[in-house]
């Protein structure tokens, strides 16, 4: 959606047009449930606070000055949310980690080993998506918005307000994680 | 929380980056790199772009849509309530700073309006108070369509 698509959904929601809002909601339903779930992780609380992202959306949508893309704003208000909530339960949302451990990380990766072929196998496909559950959410959250919403990078640091360099980090260390984690499960790391 | 991750800035961490890239761009276009090279982020791609194990319920969107919706009107049932409620305060204060200081104002207002009827100060508190009551009027008029 663009500002000639945003501006009149945004207007007829304003004025109380019949089924604007609902229209609002599906239009947006799927990147709040990405951010929100990929975030808190549980589904009855990350239903909540989908639910709780767009009353507020309704309630505020008049402070809209369309700046940035009606998409970037209700995701960065989903953002927000998730992470008060995981701020209450004390919940970190991203590892630190320290850039001296990175060029071991690369080095220590094997140009010759076949991925492709070992995920054939049941066992590496479930390590991958435990793999990728164990993420810290911020990480989890940032690789399903580029990968799965297919968003631009600059509209995920919109989003989470992350400079545009942090979220390419972000990227780049968390998939040379997964692929040390495949590798390293199959045996080729030491 | 204070450290803040670089992005890719040696060789090494440059050419692992276009790999991550290429396999992402690949897996986007449903093809594979145009040299054809492999690359060991395709399956790690392809997994993150899996739809996610739960979903929103399909009657999200119409349920939040009513839920928004009784939830405005109860907001403006209370401004409603509340605007009556300091309507009729301004009202109870006038009606005293009229009985107070009625006389005094409204001698120079006769000088000026010279008829019959304002004459008598209780005719004229009288359209004073229906003056404003209808101002008042107006302005909840407006905040309605504004609200609707």
């Amino acid at each position: 959606m663009s500002d000639s698509t945003d501006r009149p959904l945004v207007e007829a929601v304003l004025s109380n047009a019949p089924g604007a809002f609902e229209r609002l909601v599906r239009e947006y339903q799927d990147l709040c449930w990405h951010i929100i779930y990929r975030m808190v992780r549980h589904p009855e609380d990350a239903r909540d606070l989908c639910q709780d992202t767009f009353l507020r959306v309704h309630r505020t949508l008049h402070q809209y000055r369309y700046e940035s893309a009606l998409k970037s704003w209700i995701g960065r208000i989903a953002y927000h949310i998730a992470l008060r909530h995981l701020e209450r339960k004390r919940i970190p949302i991203f590892d630190v980690v320290q850039d001296s451990d990175l060029p071991a990380l690369v080095e220590n990766l094997s140009d010759g080993f076949d991925l492709e072929a070992a995920y054939a196998d049941l066992d590496m496909a479930v390590r991958l998506h435990a793999a990728i559950e164990a993420l810290p959410p911020l990480q989890r959250t940032v690789l399903t918005l580029y990968h799965l919403d297919e968003l631009p990078i600059g509209d995920i640091a919109a989003i989470t307000g992350l400079a545009i360099g942090t979220i390419k980090s972000h990227l780049f260390r968390t998939r040379l994680h997964l692929r040390e984690v495949l590798e390293s499960a199959h045996g080729v790391l030491p | 929380m204070n450290h803040t991750p670089q992005p890719p800035h040696d060789e090494a961490e440059e050419r692992e980056w276009l790999m991550q890239e290429r396999a992402a761009e690949a897996s986007r276009l449903g093809s594979v790199p145009d040299d054809a090279t492999p690359t060991p982020y395709g399956v790690i791609v392809r997994t993150l772009r899996q739809p996610l194990d739960e979903n929103l319920p399909a009657d999200f969107a119409c349920h939040v849509a009513e839920h928004a919706r009784r939830r405005a009107s109860i907001n403006m049932y209370f401004e409603l309530v509340s605007s009556w409620i300091l309507c009729g305060i301004l009202m109870v204060i006038m009606t005293g700073l009229l009985i107070h200081f009625g006389t005094d104002w409204l001698k120079p207002i006769q000088s000026v309006l010279p008829l019959h009827a304002m004459a008598n100060e209780w005719v004229a508190a009288l359209v004073a108070c229906l003056l404003v009551f209808n101002l008042i009027n107006k302005l909840l008029d407006a905040r309605m369509r504004t609200v609707h």
